[in-house]
């Protein structure tokens, strides 16, 4: 096991690379997909829409609308869910002192399948789908921390067990709901949702999320520091200084709103939030201070690969919550089995 | 003045785990808390370090009363020193002691060039500076637990709660903590520590606090109120106290071993 050397000092540039790389990826991914478009017809297109430069218009309408309302809220949604899976799964992991948390360990997922599946049965449009996963998500976990408040004993188990508990509850439920759907057209359409896919996202999917995202990135950000001294314990943290059930309590709320967000504009992705916060580590360290706007980046990134993979790789769409699983679980196999390093 | 305990009792529900303790503790004097596992130490030290509320009583730390202070307050009196541990996660020795500056940072920001001036200074200070980088669950013991004493000092505080300083350390490492603790209440800290080994104590300590069934049942330098009827009192052994060095040292060894 190599010493930890200052990582610190190299993050400055690991935060520039990391931000070049997500750009070069966003313009890159403007140009795969069925229809061909030239990263010379983006660039023109979108400097298009400066007036003043007038540039005239060689590129068939098509284009166009493939940018702004195919690609655009595509890439957009998948570099956001990404980021925000990966902060709140970086998150989950220092409030929880565990490095094996992950976004859905207080059972947001499971209840935003729960909320998708409902409101599939109910033929409620797509939009409500959207919303009922999200406050199905939100609902699990407030009702998490209220079990958890009457739990005796350490706070932190009390979470982790109320959450194992309230999440089975959701699965048991969906499972039901899906015995009773119709198997010609609602089951597939939960099957589909539950295995997360950014296929069809639209403008409005952009509008919905982007709100709670940034309501819930901002505060991780600000307090990030302080998550280090919860990964100490409560009375330690309490001794320097920190209220420690505060903090938890607001990253906690800010993590679940992030990852309510996400799963409710692309179903049930697993693996990002559990793998990418390690892979951000052996770039910048334990450190949130550096380690939380690494793993945002790198989250993006990652989601956005994964995602150019899932419509490209081949001719049918695959699913991205499988093929994160395909990616995560072999990396994870990794990281446990690798030298010197404790999980 | 720097600490003062007055009547103080604590009682997990109906069942008292302290009663009535009172005692001082001045500036540049480290007390040692002596007594069998259970006794309260542990739960002493929480209602100083404002971790237990609901006890009677009062703890005064620097002429203020501890219950009247927001744990941002109190962290700038009383810094905690737990035993050495492995957190969940491999900080660096810096970061490690960084955190103590938490308190001072304003706001909720992250510690910036000054504190981490601060930070290398602590480290300086305990002799671990060339450990800066190093990650915290790859040094020794040892210089774990200087870490954490380093990150008591980053946290300014004028007073130091130690959990077992030296426990759960080899010989060496035993010995360099002790030193580095006495260093340190030369230079004017207040240390309180708990421990269960009277040798201890009597190497290091100016004063001895020995707790029994909650309450405080000798109080003073350790030569005048460490003696065989305290050690069978506390501890339920018998010892006889022996004096070296003409005197500057003493130690307990177990009497049906010495024959």
């Amino acid at each position: 096991m190599a010493k930890i050397t200052d990582k610190s000092r190299n993050y400055k540039k690991i935060i520039i690379i990391l931000s070049v790389i997500l750009v070069a990826g966003i313009l890159l991914s403007f140009t795969l997909g069925r229809y061909p478009v030239t990263l010379k017809e983006l660039i023109s297109v979108l400097l298009s829409k400066i007036k003043f430069l007038n540039i005239e218009q060689f590129w068939e309408d098509r284009v166009e609308l493939i940018i702004f309302n195919v690609r655009f809220p595509r890439i957009i949604i998948s570099c956001l869910v990404g980021c925000c899976l990966a902060a709140s799964g970086a998150s989950y992991q220092g409030v929880f002192q565990n490095p094996m948390a992950s976004p859905d360990i207080l059972g947001a997922s499971s209840a935003a399948g729960f909320g998708a599946a409902l409101a599939i049965i109910l033929e409620l449009p797509s939009s409500m789908v959207t919303l009922f996963a999200f406050v199905a998500s939100l609902v699990c976990v407030l009702l998490v921390i209220f079990v958890s408040e009457r739990a005796k004993g350490k706070k932190v188990i009390g979470l982790i067990l109320a959450g194992i508990m309230i999440s089975s509850l959701f699965s048991a439920a969906t499972s039901y709901l899906k015995l009773v759907a119709d198997p010609n057209s609602q089951l597939p359409e939960i099957t589909y949702w539950l295995m997360g896919s950014f296929n069809g996202a639209e403008k409005s999917d952009v509008a919905f999320a982007i709100i709670p995202m940034v309501i819930g990135l901002v505060p991780l950000l600000i307090l990030r520091w302080r998550i280090n001294i919860l990964t100490m314990g409560d009375d330690e943290a309490r001794t320097m200084g920190v209220n420690a059930k505060a903090v938890r309590l607001v990253v906690i709320l800010c993590s679940t709103l992030i990852t309510a967000a996400s799963v409710a504009v692309s179903g049930v992705i697993g693996w990002v939030g559990l793998v990418v916060p390690h892979l951000a580590r052996r770039l910048v360290g334990n450190n949130f201070k550096y380690l939380m706007p690494a793993t945002m980046l790198f989250g993006a990134i990652f989601m956005l690969i994964v995602d150019n993979l899932c419509r490209n790789l081949t001719t049918t769409e695959i699913p991205i919550g499988i093929l994160t699983a395909f990616v995560g679980a072999p990396f994870f196999i990794y990281l446990i089995t690798r030298e010197g390093e404790r999980v | 003045m720097s600490v003062q305990i007055e009547n103080l009792s604590f009682s997990y529900g109906t069942e008292p785990v302290l009663n009535g303790v009172s005692f001082t503790a001045r500036d540049g004097e480290l007390m040692a808390v002596l007594g069998p596992n259970g006794v309260g130490k542990s739960t002493l030290f929480k209602c100083i370090l404002g971790l237990l509320k609901g006890y009677t009583g009062r703890a005064v730390i620097n002429g203020t009363d501890c219950a009247k202070l927001s744990s941002r307050q109190l962290a700038k009196h009383v810094a905690y020193i737990p035993q050495s541990h492995y957190p969940s996660f491999n900080y660096s020795m810096i970061d490690m002691v960084l955190m103590g500056t938490t308190a001072h940072t304003p706001g909720f920001s992250s510690p910036g060039r000054e504190q981490v001036k601060i930070a290398e200074e602590a480290m300086e200070q305990l002799g671990i500076i060339h450990l800066r980088n190093r990650g915290y669950t790859q040094v020794s013991g040892g210089e774990r637990q200087l870490a954490l004493i380093a990150r008591a000092v980053a946290q300014k505080a004028t007073v130091l709660i130690m959990d077992e300083p030296a426990s759960n350390l080899d010989y060496g490492n035993q010995l360099r903590v002790i030193e580095e603790v006495r260093k340190l209440t030369r230079s004017g800290y207040t240390i309180i520590e708990s421990t269960h080994n009277p040798d201890q104590a009597f190497i290091s300590a100016d004063k001895i606090l020995a707790l029994k069934d909650g309450r405080v049942i000798a109080d003073g330098p350790p030569k005048e109120v460490i003696n065989k009827e305290l050690i069978e009192k506390l501890y339920g052994v018998e010892v006889d106290i022996v004096s070296a060095a003409d005197d500057k040292m003493r130690f307990c060894v177990p009497s049906h071993l010495l024959i």
